[in-house]
């Protein structure tokens, strides 16, 4: 018993520093829902409310330039919404299904210099805000909400080396993927799109409505350059983003009232 | 006023934790710089305290950081080992000197001090990176990042200890 204690004694600096490690590794790595959500939870409780008070004084200084950017926007919906009615006045009142909801709400923690960024938004559970809803702007695609708590939500933006968003180029059917190789906040990466794509600089990219997370026509950005792989079957984009990853502004969460139903119907065509 | 007291050094790290998470985590300096400044602690923190104190602060510290930022607990497991593998650098580093009870880094030559916030910059700038990618095929952007981010973290880190530590008349 007293090598025992004299072993604990003797070593309590080094067993001190692994089980301190261990905490750390499990809480970075832990698969385990219970743990990772517990963490998560108590974590953006605690910093969201820090952060609702620092970005609140900041926000208080920009409200002339939201408050313009708002009736700018206004004037560009009200416009689109007149030629639509002009156009859509006989339309099929079946096919105006509201499928997708959009929910407003602010980030208040934003990071773009990591290679896995995320994106902290003032909306939780009680905002009907849940996990693999999208997060947009005006402007274009944001990211994915990975974690949603009470209150705060933790999204993982399309700065982040695991985000892989379906998107297409606009006026084409060619499907690929979004990605980010961790260099700028302003440029992404599309991969997957064939080399019979015919694509130019300064396309638009758009989201592709593949997933039941995003709708279609979401943009994204333009190509900036582009270049075959090493096997010369597949493209690699440069996209210039539309978004300012480092300004966001009002952002809003979308919720697929059909999600449910979409993936019921891939799971049976699975089994 | 005497601002060895240990009253000083929580307070210090509390407004560590504020600057770098509030002011230098919000910076991005040609676009995708954001300096991580809080390393210095591994220098202000006093060299001959008990050591299991000082690695379960420096754990404790990381992971406020991390709640802060949404790092999981990478700023934590970061500067625990930072923390633990100090000793060894400073033996590295100051020689014979370190293992006087009486020694202070305050007090050792400028270019040697200036090197050990070098060095604990640098390693700190890599296993943060490396444990970020967490994958080998992004090491040319681990170094990438580590030295553009670690340059302009020294040159910050200096400005800061310069108003942090104690000047001797």
């Amino acid at each position: 018993m007293q090598r025992i204690i004299d072993f604990f004694l003797s070593n309590k600096l080094r067993l001190l520093f692994w089980c301190y490690l261990l905490i750390g590794i499990a809480l970075t790595t832990s698969e385990n829902i219970y743990l990772k959500s517990s963490y998560l939870n108590t974590s953006s409780r605690l910093s969201g409310g820090v952060h609702l008070f620092f970005s609140g004084i900041g926000d208080y200084f920009s409200l002339a330039s939201e408050n313009k950017f708002l009736t700018t926007q206004n004037k560009v919906l009200m416009e689109r919404l007149i030629a639509l009615e002009k156009h859509d006045l006989n339309r099929d009142s079946t096919l105006t299904k509201k499928n997708f909801e959009f929910i407003n709400g602010r980030i208040i923690k934003n990071s773009y210099t990591g290679i896995d960024n995320y994106l902290t938004l003032s909306l939780g559970k009680e905002d009907s805000v849940f996990t693999d809803m999208g997060v947009v702007n005006e402007k274009g695609l944001l990211g994915i909400i990975e974690f949603s708590g009470n209150s705060f939500s933790t999204v993982q933006s399309i700065l982040h080396s695991k985000s892989k968003i379906n998107v297409k180029v606009k006026g084409t059917d060619y499907f690929g993927s979004l990605v980010w190789d961790g260099k700028k906040p302003n440029k992404v990466q599309l991969i997957d799109i064939p080399d019979l794509a015919p694509i130019k600089k300064g396309d638009t990219i758009i989201s592709g409505g593949m997933s039941s997370i995003f709708p279609e026509n979401i943009p994204v950005g333009t190509i900036e350059d582009f270049k075959l792989t090493a096997a010369k079957n597949y493209y690699i984009v440069e996209i210039r983003l539309f978004n300012d990853m480092q300004n966001i502004g009002p952002v809003y969460v979308i919720k697929n009232h059909l999600k449910q139903e979409i993936k019921a119907v891939e799971n049976n065509k699975d089994e | 006023m005497n601002r060895e007291l240990p009253i000083y050094l929580p307070i210090k790290a509390v407004l560590l934790i504020l600057v770098q998470a509030f002011i230098f985590s919000k910076m991005a300096l040609f676009g995708f710089i954001s300096p991580m400044i809080y390393s210095i602690l591994l220098y202000i923190y006093p060299t001959h305290k008990n050591r299991s104190l000082w690695i379960t602060w420096a754990f404790l510290f990381g992971l406020s950081l991390d709640i802060l930022l949404d790092t999981l607990a990478l700023h934590a497991i970061v500067l625990l080992f930072m923390a633990y593998i100090r000793p060894k650098i400073m033996r590295f580093m100051f020689g014979l000197n370190f293992e006087q009870k009486s020694f202070r880094i305050q007090q050792a030559p400028v270019a040697q001090r200036y090197t050990f916030i070098a060095a604990i910059i640098l390693l700190h700038h890599l296993v943060y990176f490396s444990l970020e990618a967490f994958s080998w095929s992004k090491w040319l952007l681990v170094i990438e990042k580590t030295f553009s981010t670690g340059i302009v973290s020294f040159i910050f880190s200096l400005l800061l200890i310069n108003l942090l530590t104690t000047r001797k008349k």
